[in-house]
């Protein structure tokens, strides 16, 4: 996982120390390690208010291996290396599905062999049919980490960032205050 | 002008609640509370409509909405406030959900044709004797 930075600032000491873990855990099932630049929470068990900002790489157009790795030839084959831990999944099933199990190997996180394949080839296979949608995987996350009884919901969107106020009450304008001084904050 | 929606998923939907609570966080810019039968949205009239246009386009012919009265969380209709007692307008809600599953088919065009009623006729002699033959009866 790359260097994500997690900041909780919560009224409840363990409540927050345990939300930093169920965010590392989160980003680390999803795979979205290399995406996101850092995960901002604010929570006031009290309120009850959970705020949470998350900012993010924002990847589009990778449509093919080729767009979305560094091909280059070795002995028995060619090595592929991935520019992001999220197309890891797409390749290997890619991969799989053409050259079959034995002759795909994962050798790092970010690093594939497939012995006896053509590099012009490799790049041209599709990952997915529609391209990576990282928007939908990001707020997955978001969703993941916000408490499940924090039904009512108010999102804010921009370019790589995304801010979810979440209570069980009505969303109060000092709340949305406190989110916006939140993304200036992760912004810094 | 703020505007408050109910958005309702008709029962034979593959979608549930939580896909369409995604999809307005997505858009961004509205509030919305996540509800057993759909969702409850709340924002500009613009920014609202766009995301219930979206909402919809998940599955054209089952996510139905309509406005609501009353704000999220209104105190004048909470429970928590009032101290408990029935949620005011699910009945109503409710049998209306009832009835999307027809209104969705109706949409889709899968009506099946009634066939025409048979117009009622006097029983004939002939056929009346037939059938006291048949039960073992005499004339």
């Amino acid at each position: 996982m790359g260097k994500i930075r997690i900041f909780v600032d919560s009224s409840d000491e363990l409540g927050g120390q345990q939300y930093k873990y169920i965010a590392e855990k989160s980003v680390e099932d999803l795979g979205l390690g290399g995406s996101i630049d850092s995960i901002e929470m604010l929570i006031r068990v009290e309120e009850p208010l959970f705020i949470i900002v998350i900012r993010y790489k924002e990847v589009t157009g990778k449509k093919t291996l080729g767009d979305a790795s560094y091909i280059d030839s070795r002995k028995n084959g060619i090595r592929i290396t991935l520019s992001s831990e999220i197309f890891l999944g797409d390749a290997l099933k890619a991969l799989w599905s053409k050259y079959g199990r034995d002759r795909v190997e994962q050798i790092g996180r970010l690093e594939i062999f497939v012995s006896g394949a053509d590099p012009e080839e490799v790049k041209g296979i599709g990952l997915s049919e529609k391209g990576y949608d990282l928007d939908s995987r990001i707020n997955e996350l978001a969703t993941r980490i916000i408490p499940e009884g924090f039904r009512v919901r108010s999102s804010t969107k921009k370019k790589g960032m995304i801010a979810i106020i979440a209570s069980e009450d009505p969303i109060r304008e000092d709340w949305r205050e406190l989110a916006r001084r939140l993304e200036e904050n992760t912004h810094a | 002008m703020i505007k408050t929606f109910i958005v309702v998923l008709s029962p034979d939907s593959s979608l549930t609640p939580s896909m369409l609570a995604e999809r307005a966080a997505q858009m961004g810019g509205i509030d919305y509370k996540e509800t057993c039968y759909g969702l409850l949205v709340e924002g500009e009239e613009d920014k609202v409509r766009a995301a219930l246009e979206e909402m919809r386009a998940m599955d054209p012919k089952k996510v139905f909405y309509k406005q609501r009265g009353y704000r999220i969380g209104d105190e004048r209709i909470c429970r928590a406030k009032r101290g408990g007692g029935p949620r005011p307008g699910y009945h109503m809600l409710s049998s209306e959900r009832e009835v999307l599953k027809n209104v969705s088919k109706a949409l889709q065009g899968g009506v099946e044709e009634i066939p025409a009623e048979t117009p009622k006729t006097k029983l004939g002699v002939e056929k009346l004797r037939k059938v006291i033959e048949e039960e073992g009866g005499k004339d």
